[in-house]
């Protein structure tokens, strides 16, 4: 009788070291299906794609505009500031397009130092004392930014054609 | 033979009202999603219907989905599609006209509300829908001449009447700002120029800047002399900050203007709305 205890509770005794095994594999999987769920609602902060933000002659033809020093020199602190700096910060712009993107912006169309100028406006005006004076028309009732963009910054208008 | 031909005819009255049957049952089903506000559903069934039954309802519903969607050019066209002896006609060309209002179409707007044929207690509705769309275009003139202005006006339009002509003086009493003198203000007292034109959180936050970066200038300037490489760097953060401001400032102006005229296209295109659903509805 007692040999037949002895190899039965080894069995009993591996059982149970087998099951205790299986339960942290069996809580990942549970853990991961509820990350899986979390992710499919794609919220801002669990978005871990990072987007990278082009250079900002990436696209320009005139090659004097492309390399001249100043154009590089500017081109490379935005580069900078967009794609390795901006990404640890936690907080988020007011506004949509945001002001390195406004400033890229700004650039583009109206020179470089004009796009400057516009450029040290929107600064000063991306803070909370300055969001007081926003006009409660321009807020997008999803992403909860206001509209900025570069065309209002036009003396005349733009026509039809020109729109982009 | 008398069995085959009373069962084929028996076979040809079946499959007729199956199809009347389908129609009528197709009908209500579009009209139970409608209710339910699936419009995208019933935009299906409708275009389903549409070669094959040129109906009134079919055309008010299918007007009614795409107003609802948001979609106002289409919904304005399906709508002029209901002919006079439908039930749905004057609702259907009254929110035609709103919708071309809505999309800064005046003219088709106008046209639609000159073919309306009106019962008498709808001529005060096509009246201030007329004021409104005036007012809309900046006819004081127009607006002056259509607005409605007996004593009995209909209880459905009382309150908007009112309300069309409080932002009708509100409109003619406000003196547009000058972007100039803005930006000279700004020149002087960094961040006035953008209070004066409406936006003193702003003004604020750029006197701050302006402020701060001058006086660290100043600052360099006193203790190291103007030569030293810190003076001219604040100098130049300084300056940049400061023409900024008065740039931003002119253009604060502009967009403050802008705003205005927005927001008092908002509230007029709101008021000739709701008369539409208290009326119609």
């Amino acid at each position: 009788m007692q040999k037949l205890i002895h190899p039965s509770c080894n069995i009993i005794i591996t059982l149970i070291l087998v099951w205790g095994l299986c339960l942290p594999s069996k809580a990942q999987s549970v853990e991961k299906n509820n990350l899986q769920l979390i992710l499919k609602t794609k919220t801002n902060t669990l978005d871990t794609h990072k987007h990278k933000r082009d250079y900002i002659y990436k696209n320009e033809s005139s090659w004097l505009k492309k390399y001249n020093p100043v154009s590089l020199g500017f081109g490379s602190l935005l580069y900078l500031y967009q794609n390795v700096i901006s990404q640890q910060f936690s907080a988020d712009c007011l506004y949509h397009p945001t002001c390195s993107d406004f400033s890229k912006d700004a650039i583009r169309e109206y020179g470089l130092i004009k796009g400057i100028f516009l450029s040290s406006d929107r600064i000063c005006r991306c803070n909370r004392i300055a969001a007081t004076s926003i006009n409660y028309f321009k807020f997008d009732q999803k992403t909860h930014h206001a509209h900025d963009s570069v065309n209002l910054y036009r003396i005349k208008p733009l026509t039809k054609t020109e729109y982009k | 033979m008398k069995k085959i031909i009373i069962a084929s005819l028996f076979c040809l009255l079946s499959l007729n009202l199956l199809a009347q049957y389908s129609q009528k049952q197709r009908f209500e089903f579009i009209h139970h999603l409608i209710k339910s506000n699936d419009f995208d559903e019933a935009l299906i069934e409708l275009d389903y219907l549409d070669g094959k039954t040129p109906s009134d309802s079919l055309y008010y519903m299918k007007g009614w989905a795409l107003y609802s969607l948001k979609q106002l050019n289409s919904s304005a066209k399906s709508f002029q599609k209901v002919k006079k002896e439908s039930t749905f006609y004057h609702k259907s060309q009254f929110f035609a006209a709103y919708n071309y209002t809505h999309t800064k179409n005046y003219k088709s707007a106008k046209d639609v509300l000159k073919r309306i044929e009106l019962t008498p207690k709808l001529k005060q509705l096509k009246q201030f829908e007329y004021s409104g769309i005036a007012l809309l275009e900046r006819d004081f003139e127009t607006y002056e001449n259509r607005r409605i202005k007996s004593e009995a006006i209909l209880p459905a339009l009382q309150t908007e009447v009112v309300n069309l002509n409080k932002l009708h003086s509100t409109i003619m009493n406000r003196k547009p700002k000058k972007m100039w003198l803005a930006g000279l203000m700004s020149a002087i007292i960094p961040g006035s120029g953008k209070m004066y034109a409406g936006k003193t959180g702003e003004g604020i936050a750029s006197m701050l800047m302006v402020a701060s970066t001058g006086l660290v200038t100043w600052e360099n300037h006193r203790k190291l002399g103007i030569k030293n490489f810190k003076t001219i760097l604040f100098g130049s953060i300084f300056t940049v900050f400061y023409v900024g401001n008065i740039y931003g400032s002119v253009f604060s102006v502009k967009i403050s203007n802008e705003e205005f005229n927005h927001e008092m296209d908002q509230k007029i295109l709101f008021n000739i709305h709701i008369p539409l659903r208290n009326i119609f509805n």
